[in-house]
């Protein structure tokens, strides 16, 4: 199988912090990987690695064969860390200002998952709730006929039922285009049973990489795995 | 170009946070503002205890820079440069999108302000009793659209300087966006307008060949304009060099 | 560990263990015991994962397994049908029950119990017919 995304040798620090330390991993094409670690592993430096929002200072970054670029975004969707949306926008502006700057959205598709994730078009995004907005932030990556998506935290700190839908969400998101979609967390039993791949991360370098299916049959379910590594 | 008007036109968006109610609201708020600030500089000029002519001269020169600087230091208060700084276009796209926005609330301040002294000069003149002889009024048009035309034309440096400056200080040369760098720049912008022939009116006298709010050397507006557009380019290249290379969010 | 109704199908998912194998274990095990009716449809990809949380590809790796078994058949564009063919449940069920054997019999050689106590054992115990 080929790989999405390939990351060789990745180093990034902050000062005397490293933030990747000679990171090495694949992400699989067509699959959902589960990125896991603790607070400070890597995960959202990798992403921003991967999007360009930051400039690693060495190593290499290979998206579908080519090196980060603006124009290469127009291929992926990336939910950002503690994301926020425009707070004067209403439900309807965001999807409107997303048709006009975002390639590849797909409107009808997003009207569908407002209504699924029962949200209401006229509502303002600074009235939604942490988890209303959550959802919101979902259907701007989801709506979109891109080959990789790209989720930092999706699930942390929203309520359950938001959890749920955008569980659902993904799912569907799934079977109507196949994508390969990375989800970075630390909270894995909600979300594990959806990972076809897993890898774990620790200060900046790989821990532990597979194959969910193949995983658990050696050493159990990914949530006591991740336990096992990090406590 | 679609694209490019989209990124404008959210840009700009900023003031219409609240219901269509509250920004008509506010709208009338802000003329009354304005009209109350015109009204307290013509009233200290005419006092003379402040120099209003420097006010007003200081106020209308940092509102593209204010503007410039809002505007762009928004994305980074409303934590959405996430969003911002990953869609698929260059740095160079986004960051003229920025300018031309704040350009846009630039000219509809001026025609606001241009707006308010003429509905006031009315108001004052229909006060008058008849054997004070009246100011033409097309005369005091024709010198406040002059003002405001050279300080359009100043403009774009003003909004480059504002842009440049949000971008040092999110870049890692400083990293935090302190105070100091702000007033740096309102300076060199103060500065600037000075060098291109943009002074205070003289106060309290006014010399019909003066401007209504400012007192400009020369006539030729070419020269100015050039200057100004080169020096703009050269401080959007460079914003945008620090935008790609050394600002990480 | 909850169970989840899908359908005529009750589903109780261990995340210790490879969920494809559970939920292909499931369905077999649902035909075999004649639960469901032969020639009846099974959920739809969307409508299991969705139901059970989980990656549709697990799904469809396991319908694709039992199309493989002809337990299934996969119409295209309709759907995925259980066989009406009762000679292939009998197989399948023969099959899982000589699984469940030879199980039995690793783990009484384990304890070091010899056959002909296994199958006094067998003879002992109660059976819920």
């Amino acid at each position: 199988m080929s790989n999405a995304i390939e990351i060789k040798y990745l180093n990034k620090s902050y000062g005397s912090k490293k933030a990747l330390d000679d990171l090495y991993l694949s992400f699989p094409e067509g699959q959902i990987t589960g990125l896991l670690g603790p607070n400070g592993a890597g995960k959202s430096t990798l992403f921003k690695a991967i999007v360009g929002l930051i400039r690693p200072q060495c190593g290499n970054i290979l998206i579908f064969g080519q090196n980060p670029h603006w124009k290469l975004n127009a291929e992926i969707a990336y939910l950002p860390d503690r994301a926020k949306w425009y707070k004067d926008h209403t439900i309807k502006q965001a999807l409107t200002y997303a048709l006009n700057i975002l390639p590849g959205f797909d409107l009808p598709r997003a009207l569908q998952m407002v209504d699924l994730m029962k949200l209401d078009l006229y509502d303002q995004v600074s009235t939604l709730s942490k988890g209303q907005e959550a959802r919101l932030h979902i259907i701007l990556c989801l709506a979109r006929k891109v080959k990789l998506v790209l989720l930092d935290e999706p699930f942390s700190g929203i309520d359950l039922l938001s959890r749920e839908r955008i569980i659902q969400s993904l799912i569907d998101s799934m079977l109507d285009l196949p994508q390969t979609i990375v989800i970075s967390t630390h909270e894995i039993h909600e979300a594990e049973s959806l990972f076809d791949h897993v890898v774990f991360l620790n200060k900046g370098e790989l821990v532990l990489e597979g194959n969910a299916e193949a995983l658990r049959q050696e050493r159990g379910s990914i949530d006591s795995i991740y336990r096992g590594l990090f406590q | 170009m679609k694209v490019f008007w989209a990124l404008v036109r959210n840009d700009s968006k900023f003031e219409k946070v609240n219901r269509l109610q509250s920004s008509s609201l506010n709208s009338i708020s802000s003329g009354i503002v304005t009209a109350l600030g015109l009204g307290g500089f013509l009233w200290a000029d005419h006092q003379g205890f402040i120099n209003g002519g420097f006010l007003m001269w200081c106020f209308l020169i940092s509102i593209p820079f204010g503007h410039s600087i809002f505007l762009l230091n928004k994305e980074w208060q409303a934590g959405t440069t996430g969003w911002w700084l990953t869609l698929p276009y260059s740095r160079s796209l986004l960051l003229s999108a920025k300018c031309v926005a704040s350009f846009l609330h630039v000219i509809k301040d001026y025609a606001f302000i241009l707006a308010i002294t003429l509905i006031m000069m009315l108001v004052q003149y229909s006060t008058l009793p008849n054997f004070i002889p009246h100011p033409q009024l097309l005369d005091v048009l024709q010198r406040c659209a002059k003002d405001l035309i050279w300080l359009l034309i100043i403009s774009p440096i003003s909004i480059l300087l504002g842009t440049l400056i949000v971008i040092i200080t999110r870049s890692h040369w400083i990293n935090s966006s302190s105070l100091s760098w702000f007033w740096l720049g309102l300076l060199v912008n103060l500065y600037v307008a000075k060098a291109l022939g943009i002074s205070p009116r003289a106060v309290p006298a006014v010399h019909p060949e003066q401007g209504y709010f400012l007192s400009v050397n020369g006539s030729d507006f070419f020269t100015p304009l050039l200057i100004s557009l080169t020096v703009s380019a050269i401080l959007f290249a460079f914003s945008v060099y620090v935008l790609k290379r050394h600002v990480e969010v | 560990m909850e169970t989840i109704q899908v359908g005529d199908f009750n589903f109780q998912l261990d995340l210790s263990k490879p969920l494809y194998e559970q939920v292909l274990q499931h369905i077999r095990h649902a035909i075999a015991r004649g639960d469901v009716r032969l020639g009846m449809k099974l959920p739809s990809v969307r409508d299991l994962a969705q139901q059970l949380k989980i990656n549709p590809n697990t799904v469809m790796r396991a319908y694709q397994e039992l199309d493989r078994d002809y337990l299934t058949e996969t119409r295209r564009g309709q759907g995925t049908f259980i066989t009406s063919d009762t000679e292939t449940v009998d197989q399948v069920k023969k099959a899982l029950a000589n699984e469940a054997v030879i199980a039995f019999v690793s783990s009484m050689e384990k304890l070091g119990i010899n056959r002909s106590t296994a199958e006094s054992l067998l003879k002992e115990v109660v059976w819920h017919e």
